[in-house]
């Protein structure tokens, strides 16, 4: 079992997705509504996941501190919903704006962490969670000026949810949708996140990437290989900040709302939920655990609230929601620490 | 001769200055209102900055601790620094929180000529009675007979109430909710409760919109488009209200019925800052969006939040007790001054049969 | 005392231990040799109850201690039963100081406390543990402080105190020796014995697993050898007879450890005074536990210069400084043109390079292949092995000429494995090592410094390694600095030998000098003062 990558975690939500996809046919839940909102939660999610990678490979450890990366996507979709930008030009432009955002908090988000060697994760976390009360009060003076997206009384400061469907709600969720046997496959959606996990796939490929591997692995051996470890570290923050900038960019077009204020503050922990699920193990992270990590997770989450209904048991499925979102993080921190209690 | 001059010149001195002073809009009393803070609760802040605007100099508007759970003691301190001022003649409490009463019980120590309402506050309405003048809530309770009515009025075949099992722990949620499934079965309408992703217990709000989002036109395909969507958390009312835009189902009321809750984020209301607080306005834009949408009659919601209402109508009601012209609180004194601020009817009624000053209401609707 | 019959253990289909006999007596000193990968290791978890036996099936064939079957569940009824370990990998709690890793679960306690709160919870006596540390240390011939926290110690500090632990246990009767000297120099390797030779006189039965065959002749008694997992001879040194004695019985050792004759690597010393490489005036490098103070010192182009000190007096501390990857002071001048900032990107631009000394730890990727460890470096300093790109930031590793330099490097080199891109972590030490080598000669630098290359690697493949330096030197020029505790090597292959002591350049010897002449200068005293 272990040479597969398979562990309890993993094993665990496998028996139990399988369990309620048996129920869910037992209920006569149509399937083919499942398996498309399936496919579009893998994405939608997927990229946030996606966004862990680069920091648990450079030995950063678990980003819990997502929501700097994703106000910095909140923040490129505000400004292209305040020049009115559309449809799939509105979400790249938004995608675009972000990016520099993303770069300039990763910068300090990243020289933050260096300063903290050997505590990031604690220090990360606590950097989202002060990073929200911080923002809370940039969105209620932040300079916008389109309507749609000011509070609705006093015509001053930031909706909490901005509506996008005028604008680019769904664009990347139906480009190229195509329905085969009722289940409706979003292909548009789909290759995207493929070509960001390929683009990451070949990143780690490169020069650049192997050096940030290695920094995760052995610090004092790449800095003696000529490797610049904080430069790296700082990198591999940047791009995790990135690529959450651009996850929440996909997440928001697909639930069709821009949630500003506290919506972020807990987004890290099914993502990383999602990713431990799939067998990451510290710096033992492949993309294919991000898939499967998210595909799973994501899909007991889906399932489990009709089947829940049909039972009449909704308590029952809230605690098994609860059990696999912490069970899963607390065996994971459990194991990393048991692993080095190990080699010590 | 002299003298009835001296006389009568001394009665219209008198009479004109009782009449400065009774008659203008300038008072010689002032009224404390406290709401929570803009981001904690911004209708009640709203409310109370539009009846300042109405009564210039007259309102001493304060808001109480953003985290108001873990600084209940700053807030009785503000509270009983409006007591300490005597050209205050009345206190407004409109916060929704609980634990304020005995702040107000040390004010009435301090000023038993203070008038003091509450709308709302939530301690034990019992030991609430004998120490505020006039305690105002909305009637959670009765909506659930209000709601399945218009919803049948709408024309609803089935009715389905979205809720969580923290919500469902909730007394009055969960009376609400079977008060509902009673009132569909006598107006013979299908009663559908389902449960959403809990929004308390951890990953926020995010996954219960998410199954929302998910769920709604599942249930649609299942009990057609003339189906009444209730759910009873306020997040849920955006997803809801977009999804009634694309699948034409009925959205009677939301948990906190208003035209600024989900309608604005689910239909892009560009409300500019002119026209903000402006809910004839709102309404308008609304409604027109609704026809957009080819969902005319298909919304409905009460056409002032009551958050927002509260404040104008308590301080009516305080201005007319100070001034002695409303002796008795009953449903025959307030509903007129109500409908007179709300512009709609308002409906009161007693929270217990046995408490004279303890009035719950129920706004009449607006229909896009 | 103990006694092995037939004892066999397999890790699934490989089979490390084959029907081993063995057996100890009370106050005996039995010595246990074998290349690497011969079963020592194996062994002697069994004997101390590790875990990992029992979690990959258990062994098979009688395990008697004091004539009882024994078949411990984890090393805490191993050490119930009265048999210590000290271990290579150092088991010290470095937060906690000297002391109170000596009386580790162990501890003097204040009676009246004893009585009030019971055993468990207890109050400590510190001043009474001191006592106690400081007593056995001194027993031991070690000057150590026993206040300093462990952490700080240098590795060879590090074992005493491991060992000092071990003898401090009331009631040992057999204690465990894996590789003690493995990282001392031959100075403290001497202090050492003597302290396991005052414990056996004591009664205790004492295991000694060791490379340094020279070691293990002096202070033995009795000498098993492992080959592939099976007892090959066991030589009784009281009963060998006249000419197995010293130099002979090595020999005779070393030939039934690999089953064939090593043959010792060895180079004649040439004389330089060409172009001095690099020159250091007033050099201090902070290196916790090793520092180094005030090196004044010219390295000439192309020789080969030894360091060596006792462990502790600062020879491992001067390639991290020149490498910058400690805080150092002082001037350095390479080939005349003073050096500002030392770092490693810097110092690879020069050509300079360093191999450290702790392998694991800071000379490989452990989960990486044989190929990417050999090549990173070149890869990431060098621009080597890299394909040309268009676009900046992003260029790939030219995957073909990675794998012909591993392939070539595997087969000069003589790397046992199953391919280049096996994991580093699953060969042995001498193999890692070589990898090591392969990754400095594909840097190709004028000047590599080598700390302790022969650490922990057995025999055969240590003579390789130094001759593989040798080759370095020869056919590609470069100067070559090797601190090594090892006295003995460096005099083989070494052109000059510094000798440190307290941080500061005490000499600089010939290799033709008696070890006399060195172990003097090792420990600060001058021929002509005595």
């Amino acid at each position: 079992m272990k040479r597969f990558g398979v562990q309890i975690p993993q094993v665990f939500i496998i028996v139990f997705l399988v369990l309620m996809v048996v129920l869910a046919l037992g209920f006569e839940i149509p399937m083919n509504w499942i398996i498309s909102d399936a496919l579009v939660r893998l994405v939608m999610n997927g990229v946030l996941v996606l966004s862990l990678v680069p920091m648990l490979k450079a030995g950063i450890g678990i980003n819990f501190g997502l929501p700097v990366g994703i106000v910095a996507g909140l923040l490129g979709l505000c400004i292209s919903v305040n020049l009115r930008m559309k449809g799939l030009w509105g979400l790249s432009a938004g995608m675009l704006f972000s990016v520099p955002v993303a770069i300039l908090l990763g910068y300090g988000y990243g020289a933050i962490l260096n300063r903290v060697k050997g505590k990031e994760e604690i220090t990360a976390t606590f950097v989202g969670f002060s990073f929200i009360p911080l923002m809370n009060f940039f969105w209620t003076i932040a300079p916008f000026s389109n309507p749609a997206m000011l509070w609705p009384i006093g015509g001053k400061g930031m909706r909490p949810v901005i509506g996008l469907k005028s604008y680019f709600a769904k664009a990347l969720n139906h480009l190229w949708m195509v329905e085969v046997m009722g289940v409706k496959i979003p292909v548009g959606l789909l290759l995207f996140f493929a070509l960001l996990c390929l683009l990451l796939f070949v990143f780690f490929r490169t020069n650049f990437g192997r050096a940030m591997t290695a920094v995760g692995e052995n610090e004092q051996f790449a800095r003696l290989a000529g490797v610049n470890v904080a430069r790296v570290r700082t990198w591999a923050i940047i791009l995790s900040t990135m690529i959450a900038a651009l996850g929440i960019c996909v997440y928001a077009q697909s639930y069709g709302f821009i949630e500003l204020y506290d919506a972020p503050l807990m987004m890290a922990f099914p993502a990383a939920s999602a990713i431990l699920v799939g067998g990451s193990m510290g710096r033992h992270t492949h993309i294919a655990h991000v898939v499967i990590g998210t595909f799973l997770f994501q899909t007991t989450y889906l399932i489990s609230g009709p089947i829940a209904n049909e039972m009449m048991l909704p308590e029952v499925a809230e605690i098994f929601r609860l059990m696999i979102t912490n069970a899963i993080i607390l065996y994971a921190l459990l194991y990393e620490g048991g692993k080095r209690h190990d080699v010590g | 001769m002299k003298k009835t001059f001296l006389l009568s010149a001394m009665v219209m001195l008198v009479s004109l200055m009782a009449g400065l002073c009774f008659a203008g809009p300038a008072k010689e009393y002032r009224i404390g209102i406290v709401t929570p803070t803009l981001s904690a609760s911004e209708d009640e802040f709203r409310g109370a900055i539009r009846v300042a605007d109405k009564y210039p100099g007259v309102i001493k508007h304060i808001s109480l601790p953003e985290n108001y759970q873990e600084e209940q003691e700053t807030a009785i301190t503000q509270i009983l620094s409006l007591a300490d001022q005597a050209d205050i003649k009345a206190i407004i409490i409109a916060a929704g929180y609980s634990g304020i009463l005995p702040a107000i019980q040390k004010v009435k120590a301090r000023r038993p000529d203070m008038v003091v309402i509450t709308a709302p506050i939530w301690d034990d309405p019992d030991m609430m009675v004998k120490y505020i003048d006039l305690c105002l809530d909305t009637d959670w309770v009765r909506r659930g007979i209000t709601i399945p009515e218009k919803a049948k009025k709408m024309g609803a075949k089935t009715f389905i109430h979205y809720s969580f099992p923290t919500h469902m722990a909730k007394e009055v949620l969960a009376k609400r909710r079977d008060t509902m499934k009673a009132t569909c079965e006598r107006l013979g309408m299908k009663f559908v409760a389902l449960n959403t992703p809990d929004p308390k217990t951890g990953a926020g709000s995010t996954p219960m919109l998410q199954f929302l989002s998910e769920d709604i036109p599942r249930q649609i395909a299942k009990y057609g488009k003339d189906t009444c969507i209730f759910g009873t958390n306020c997040p849920m009312q955006d997803v809801i209200i977009a999804q009634a835009l694309e699948l034409k189902f009925i959205m009677a009321e939301q948990c906190c019925p208003t035209p600024t809750q989900g309608f604005p984020a689910a239909m892009e209301l560009e409300i500019t800052e002119k026209d903000a607080g402006n809910f004839d306005k709102i309404n308008a834009m609304i409604a027109q969006k609704a026809a957009a949408a080819g969902c005319t009659g298909r919304l409905s919601t009460w056409p002032v939040p009551v958050g927002y209402f509260f404040p104008e109508f308590a301080t009516e009601v305080a201005m007319k007790m100070i001034e002695g012209d409303l002796k008795d609180v009953g449903v025959e004194t307030l509903a007129p001054l109500a409908r007179e601020v709300a512009g709609v009817d308002v409906y009161f009624e007693k929270m217990k049969p046995e408490l004279n000053n303890y009035y719950l209401i129920v706004m009449d609707s607006v229909f896009y | 005392m103990l006694e092995l019959r037939n004892l066999s253990k397999s890790y699934g289909s490989f089979q490390a231990l084959k029907s081993v006999n063995l057996k100890i007596a009370p106050g005996q000193i039995h010595g246990l040799v074998g290349v690497n990968g011969s079963g020592k290791s194996t062994l002697l978890n069994i004997l101390s109850g590790q875990r990992v036996i029992r979690d990959t099936g258990g062994f098979t064939g009688e395990f008697l201690f004091e004539d009882a079957d024994r078949k411990f569940a984890g090393p805490g009824q191993a050490l119930g039963a009265g048999i210590g370990m000290v271990h290579q990998e150092f088991a010290l709690i470095p937060g906690l100081s000297v002391a109170d890793n000596i009386c580790l679960s162990n501890e003097k306690t204040f009676p009246w406390s004893r009585k009030l709160f019971g055993e468990e919870l207890a109050c400590i006596n510190h001043q009474a543990n001191r006592n106690t540390a400081s007593a056995i240390l001194g027993r031991m011939g070690i000057d150590l402080s026993p206040d300093l926290m462990a952490g700080h110690l240098s590795v060879a500090m590090k074992q005493f105190v491991e060992l000092a632990r071990e003898f401090n246990r009331d009631h040992l009767k057999l204690l465990l020796l894996d590789e003690p000297t493995a990282v001392l120099g031959t100075e403290d390797a001497l202090r050492l014995m003597t302290a396991v030779k005052e414990i056996a006189a004591k009664g205790v039965a004492v295991l000694y697993v060791s490379h340094r065959l020279e070691e293990v002749v002096s202070c033995c008694d009795c000498m098993t050898v492992l080959r592939n997992g099976a007892v090959v001879d066991c030589i009784h040194t009281k009963q060998a007879g006249e000419n197995q004695t010293g130099k002979n019985l090595i020999k005779t050792l070393s030939g039934l450890m690999v089953g064939k004759k090593v043959k010792k690597t060895r180079r004649s010393p040439v004389k330089r005074d060409g172009n001095k490489m690099i020159r250091l005036s007033s050099f201090s490098v902070e290196k916790p536990g090793d520092r180094l103070d005030g090196l004044d010192l010219d390295i000439y182009q192309g020789e080969i210069l030894g360091v060596t000190s006792l462990s502790g007096h600062g020879r491992t501390a001067l390639g991290a400084g020149v490498m910058g990857l400690f805080p150092a002071q002082g001037k350095v001048r390479l080939n005349g043109n003073p050096v500002r900032s030392l770092n490693p990107l810097q110092m690879i631009k020069r050509n300079i390079w360093m191999l450290p000394e702790d392998r694991r730890s800071e000379g490989l990727l452990l989960d990486h292949s044989i190929m990417e460890n050999m090549t990173f470096a070149a890869i990431q300093a060098r621009k080597k092995f890299v394909q040309k790109s268009v676009i900046p930031f992003v260029r790939f590793p030219d995957m073909k000429k990675c794998r012909e330099y591993a392939s070539d490097s595997r087969d000069a080199l003589d790397i046992d494995c199953r391919s280049i891109f096996q994991k580093v972590g699953e060969l042995s030490g001498g193999n890692q090592q070589k990898v090591c080598i392969a990754n400095a000669l594909s840097m190709a630098p004028d000047i590599l410094f080598v700390n302790d290359p022969t650490r922990g690697i057995d025999i055969a493949a240590r003579e390789f390694i130094l001759s593989q330096l040798i080759r370095a030197q020869a056919c590609h020029g470069m100067t070559l600095i090797i601190s090594s505790g090892e006295l003995d090597e460096l005099k083989r292959i070494c052109d000059r030998i510094a000798v440190l002591y307290q941080g500061r350049l005490f000499d600089v010897l010939s290799p033709d000098q008696s070890d006399k002449e060195y172990v003097l200068a090792c420990s600060g005293i001058r021929p002509e003062a005595i």
